[in-house]
């Protein structure tokens, strides 16, 4: 009975910190040490690759970065994923962002994938003719509807380094969005994929896959079960799962990629919240007993 | 002989049936051209001209003919929309059709080109297409002017439910006054276009009345400028509502940062240092809600959310005292203030609200038994 | 006329943003156009409003030394830094020296290339980029070549030419590399990676310990909704993660269909609900009907 009052007590006077300390443990621990579990990518993130795979070689895809420094978790792997899978098929790479936080991360990312060599075989690509950074352009969805039409008019005729448009042989026969047999979305929020599909998918009867966050998730979800999205890889989890498909696809060790060591911080973590949903009710009946 | 055959055989290998019309619902800058392509052919090369086609054969690679778009042949009958530069000039088509072997880089003609026109676009001064969301503007406003008749004659006739965390606003900022510690108030963090923080300066305004009334200080933090400058405004002019437009301070409203989370962590600093006892927040909000709710909880603040933006609403419930969901926080200043004219307006939307989800009903059945595509009547 | 004047003008703006949707006739999409730019201008201008307010707001707290004062000089100094990291210094200079390029008979068809800075990366004929360090030199085919020339780090001057080699000949680029200012400059990109990045991904990273605590918090079974909010949450958390399907096959499949099902339908029902109040409320706003920000009666 003592001890019994003595627990009840305990979890009376429970600190949250304690909660914190695990929460910490559960994200740093399966970094270090990997579990390794296997994950079964999902319908939509199949289709976002099979979106990819599917298209004919050397076509010239649109790559919409919309993110952040918070995001990067997220988004970050399957950016990589991307490119990676659109190199080898030998795309041409339109790249631009409606996110002003964006454009010191994209082109980190463009000179680590784009212009380097990132797997086996791959070859740097070069600006202007095998990809182009068309940079950050201020309008949210009125950009938007305007590369929906006029993809010169909306920056200018030129692209982020200023170059004009008609130097730039990978932009040649893509003047608007329609031109564009697949348009890649990296989507950390608002201006984003929502936006894209509200705006421009239905008008253009375009051909859209994206990557978003998972809290983002179930707003997308509806437009990829009606069709306007091809493929769609919400959060860590489906990041992650594109990331091993490539990964597989280019001979490479799924295990390797950043995503595949984040699903483990991801079990451990939904657990621990599970583990503080479980103490918390114990605490509250407790309680209530009491 | 032969050269009859090869010219009956020329004509059926080109484009046919083709016509040529403004596009419907248009802004005057497009044309619509439709043909029916040939068996041989792989892609249609379409050639555009502001002359009249004329009865000689064109040559399509010298002015006044330019090539404006090449179109994959399909099976079946071809559409293409073109836009074209000058809204008050004629022009004329023709379409020729091409074959590209495989693994060839040139297209070889094939036939002769069909020509089409002369057509000018049109520009529509109503869009057709968007007649059903007319319908719901239009019947949103009398139903307006209904039930404000209505009101004026008699406001208590309508009938608005408790929501819990509107009057529970009031004892908030009396429980500020009581403590001498101030009320935060935060109206999202989109421009001010969007229309949650429409109403959520709206209900500041009401707030700030009151807390101007309790003599409290109320302190507003916001992302975007423009919010700030309308902000604090609204805030000056709630004070003088209250009589006390000298009690007004307007560093009180606060434009901290334009970046989500920089501004999060200001409003962080603003709740741990100056400890208000009341945390308002009101608008649209992103991924910073709960960093913002459990701030606030972890200063003992009462919180009150009211938010429309459907992937914040599961943090606000968690972790604020009150929260006011979707609709009802478009129905907070009607409900603060009982002004017959804004109630109006309630009960109007909650009729607007019936008829579309008479129209669910009735939508699903019929598009259950295959009677009627409803879908393609409403949507534009 | 204080009061109406704002309402006319509310009325008027309103009016014409309806009926422009309505309206597909070019010319109401140009004065569309229009007024959009008028509010960008507009917002742009507010930015100063902002940055003046952020000044009134703490410059006296810092001149009268009120509590925490000190992070309010940070806060100036980082907003100081920024400003003017991000304005493009080095277009108000002389304009860049061009590259170098010298030639002369050696008798082997040879192509050097040195750079201003060691820690410059060369990049000949599109092969991977490789240090250039004090220099590089080797034998090339005559003919024509594309040399490229950057620094890791961002924020330098890079340079991509062609380049044609003569037989016999050594043909030497001194290849002059300058650091940028503006958004793209090194300064603004080192502050944006070492300052900026970590902190906007720390803040964002609390959230993983305030929803554990928030769960812990919230999620209590007081009745039978609440005990269905957090069953639903459990089986969608562990459902979404490669660890439930371990523990039961079939947790996926649930989670998802409460995902597409039920959760849909609630959504489905705030968003519209929501979507008609937004119609109600912005015709209050546009017909007058909402007033209190104008003053009392």
């Amino acid at each position: 009975m003592a001890a019994r009052n003595a627990l009840l007590g305990f979890l009376e006077r429970f600190d949250r910190r304690w909660i914190f300390l695990a929460m910490g443990l559960a994200i740093v621990l399966p970094l270090l040490y990997p579990l390794g579990l296997p994950a079964d990518p999902s319908p939509m993130v199949k289709a976002v690759f099979y979106a990819i795979d599917d298209l004919p070689a050397g076509s010239t895809v649109l790559v919409s970065v919309d993110v952040d420094p918070a995001s990067r978790p997220e988004l970050e792997p399957f950016f990589h994923a991307a490119v990676r899978h659109l190199k080898k098929k030998g795309c041409k790479l339109v790249f631009l962002t409606l996110w002003y936080q964006a454009p010191p991360l994209v082109e980190h990312w463009i000179k680590d994938d784009v212009e380097s060599a990132s797997f086996p075989g791959d070859r740097p690509y070069r600006s202007g003719e095998d990809y182009v950074w068309l940079g950050f352009r201020e309008g949210k969805a009125v950009v938007i509807a305007g590369i929906g039409q006029d993809l010169a008019a909306t920056f200018n005729g030129q692209d982020a380094a200023g170059t004009p448009f008609a130097e730039l042989p990978v932009l040649r026969g893509f003047a608007r969005l329609a031109d564009f047999p697949l348009i890649v979305l990296v989507s950390a929020g608002a201006p984003g994929a929502k936006e894209y599909v509200q705006l421009v998918q239905s008008r253009y009867n375009l051909k859209i896959v994206a990557a978003s966050t998972a809290v983002s998730l179930t707003d997308l979800t509806p437009y990829y079960q009606s069709g306007q999205l091809l493929g769609l890889a919400g959060g860590m989890v489906d990041t992650a799962e594109y990331e091993i498909l490539v990964a597989r696809f280019l001979g490479l060790d799924p295990k390797e990629g950043v995503g595949a060591k984040a699903l483990d911080v991801l079990n451990i973590g939904h657990l621990v919240v599970i583990f503080a949903i479980v103490l918390g009710n114990v605490i509250y009946f407790a309680g209530r007993r009491r | 002989m032969p050269a009859l055959v090869l010219s009956i055989l020329l004509a059926l290998a080109a484009p046919h049936d083709l016509q040529l019309a403004p596009a419907k619902n248009d802004d005057g800058h497009h044309l619509v051209l439709r043909f029916t392509g040939s068996a041989d052919a792989t892609r249609y090369a379409v050639y555009r001209s502001v002359s009249a086609p004329g009865t000689a054969p064109p040559v399509l690679d010298l002015p006044p003919w330019q090539r404006v778009k090449t179109l994959d042949a399909e099976a079946g009958p071809m559409t293409t929309v073109d836009e074209v530069p000058d809204s008050n000039t004629e022009y004329s088509y023709a379409v020729r059709a091409e074959l590209v072997p495989p693994g060839a880089a040139v297209a070889t003609e094939i036939g002769p080109p069909a020509l089409v026109g002369p057509a000018r676009p049109r520009a529509a001064w109503f869009d057709g297409s968007r007649t059903f969301m007319l319908t719901i503007v239009l019947g949103t406003l009398i139903l307006l002017a209904v039930y404000y008749q209505r009101a004026k004659r008699s406001p208590k006739a309508i009938y608005v439910r408790r929501i819990p965390g509107i009057d529970a606003m009031e004892e908030a900022i009396g429980r500020s006054t009581e403590m001498g510690r101030p009320v935060l108030y935060v109206p999202g963090i989109e421009e001010i276009q969007d229309i949650q923080t429409v109403a959520g300066l709206v209900i500041l305004g009401h707030v700030a009345e009151a807390a101007a009334r309790y003599e409290t200080e109320i302190r507003v933090t916001c992302m975007i400028p423009l919010v700030m400058v309308v902000a604090e405004e609204v805030v000056r002019q709630a004070f003088a509502n209250a009589g006390r437009p000298d009690a007004h301070r307007p560093e009180n409203v606060q434009f901290v940062s334009s970046e989500q989370f920089a501004f999060t962590a200001g409003v962080n600093g603003i709740i741990m240092r100056e400890k208000p006892a009341t945390a308002i927040y009101m608008g649209r909000f992103y991924g910073e809600s709960l960093v913002l709710a459990e701030a606030g909880f972890l200063n003992h603040s009462i919180q009150i959310a009211g938010t429309a933006e459907l992937t914040q609403l599961p943090f606000f419930i968690a972790a604020c005292d009150y929260t006011i969901i979707g609709e009802e926080l478009f129905a907070v200043s009607a409900y603060l203030s009982r002004d017959p004219r804004q109630l109006s307006a309630l009960k109007a939307s909650d009729m607007v609200k019936l008829a579309v989800l008479a129209l669910i009903v009735v939508g699903t059945i019929l598009n259950a038994f295959g009677a009627w595509d409803i879908g393609s009547w409403v949507t534009p | 006329m204080k009061k109406q004047l704002p309402l006319l003008i509310g009325f008027l703006a309103g009016s014409f943003a309806i009926a422009e949707f309505y309206i597909p006739a070019g010319i109401v999409r140009d004065i569309q156009s229009k007024l959009l730019e008028f509010a960008s201008v507009l917002a742009a201008a507010a930015f100063v409003l902002g940055g003046i307010n952020v000044i009134q707001v703490n410059l006296p707290i810092i001149l009268h030394r009120r509590p925490d004062w000190q992070y309010k000089v940070v806060l100036m100094l980082g907003a100081a830094a920024m400003l003017l990291a991000g304005i493009e210094w080095h277009s108000l200079a002389a304009a860049p020296a061009p590259t170098q390029v010298t030639e002369r008979p050696t008798g082997t068809t040879a192509l050097a290339i040195s750079a201003s800075r060691d820690d410059a990366e060369l990049s000949v004929d599109n092969k991977p980029f490789v240090p250039l360090g004090s220099g590089w030199r080797e034998p090339v085919a005559p003919g024509a070549h594309n040399v490229a020339v950057r620094i890791p780090q961002p924020g330098y001057s890079a340079i991509a030419m062609p380049i044609t080699v003569r037989a016999g000949m050594e043909l030497t680029l001194r290849v002059p590399v300058r650091m940028l200012w503006g958004p793209s400059g090194r300064v603004y990109t080192w502050m944006y990676d070492h300052v900026f990045g970590p902190c906007n991904a720390t803040m964002f990273a609390l959230l993983s310990f305030f929803i554990a605590s928030a769960a812990f918090r919230a999620f209590r079974a007081r009745n039978l909704d609440a005990a269905l909010l957090l069953g639903a949450a459990i089986i969608i958390m562990l459902g979404r993660v490669p660890i439930g399907r371990a523990i039961a096959g079939w947790l996926p499949a649930l989670s998802d269909w409460i995902i597409d099902i039920p959760n849909n339908a609630g959504r489905r029902a705030i968003m519209m609900g929501a979507a008609i109040g937004a119609v109600a409320t912005s015709l209050r706003v546009i017909l007058g009907l909402e007033r209190s920000h104008l003053g009392r009666d």
